[in-house]
């Protein structure tokens, strides 16, 4: 039973475009998926690191302001 | 250029499934999609053909089915053949819109009919053995869709009863009722057709 099932015809001859449909979706997906993580991942990631970089020079600023390298007068 | 991409082509023909997912997943190679779409672009739209019956919607479908395909490549475990995992979805997708459109309904057995399970299914297998392939193609196409799909599933395609049972959302037992009441209503097509030699 089963060798009469494989010999029965299994393809026929896709059409171009489906091929390049296929692919234009999948860039589409991948153009869609890069810009969301442009703006959620690497964004919240920037974003971090920028409030980061301020912290450490207020917490700098502030540790100068208490501890004044010029003498006073 | 053109013989370059025929190079490379043959170079690729001599990879199997499994290194070339490898390489999508772990080498992020994705232009090795072409390769894998053209291994399976015929079949695949086959397919969709036989169980549509239309051109455009073969075509949506095959669409379809290689975008899912290749956006869910990851989660392809290897075990088993990819043909089979294809086929698969194939399947779950083309039964899906067969539903939609009410082409197809999978009906539930009662207790009492799995007792035909139990009987001895020779007769059928015997007639079924002589049939030509020309005879079991106009078969098939004069069975319902429902018919057709399940046991080229089983008996073409290799899927397991459990991987049609996922693939159909009904039960295993099920599967095994429909497949012995698919072969027989091939069985009675194909007598039908000799009686009339």
């Amino acid at each position: 039973m089963k060798d009469k099932f494989k010999q029965l015809p299994e393809e026929k001859e896709a059409p171009a475009e489906i091929k390049k449909e296929v692919f234009k979706s999948l860039n589409s997906f991948k153009l869609f998926a890069d810009i969301l993580d442009l703006f959620t991942i690497k964004f919240v990631s920037t974003e971090g690191k920028f409030l980061d970089s301020m912290k450490t020079k207020s917490d700098k600023h502030s540790s100068d302001n208490e501890n004044p390298t010029t003498p006073s007068k | 250029m053109i013989t370059q991409s025929k190079n490379k082509r043959k170079d690729l023909i001599h990879l199997s499934d499994s290194d070339i997912i490898t390489r999508i997943v772990d080498g992020g190679e994705t232009e090795l999609f072409n390769e894998l779409y053209d291994r399976y672009a015929n079949k695949v739209y086959y397919k969709c053909l036989s169980f549509s019956k239309e051109v455009n919607t073969a075509k949506d479908l095959a669409h379809d089915i290689f975008v899912k395909v290749f956006m869910n490549i990851h989660k392809y475990k290897g075990k088993g053949e990819l043909s089979m995992w294809i086929y698969s979805i194939t399947y779950n997708y083309c039964v899906d819109y067969l539903r939609k459109k009410k082409r197809i309904h999978f009906e539930e057995f009662e207790a009492n009919d799995y007792n035909d399970l139990a009987q001895d299914s020779d007769a059928e297998a015997k007639e079924l053995k002589e049939i030509k392939i020309n005879e079991l193609e106009v078969a098939l196409e004069r069975v319902a869709i429902e018919d057709k799909m399940i046991l080229l599933m089983y008996y073409k395609d290799d899927l397991s009863v459990r991987q049609i049972a996922a693939s159909l959302g009904i039960t295993e037992s099920a599967v095994k009722m429909r497949l012995k009441r698919a072969r027989d209503r091939v069985a009675k097509q194909y007598h039908k057709m000799k009686s009339k030699r």
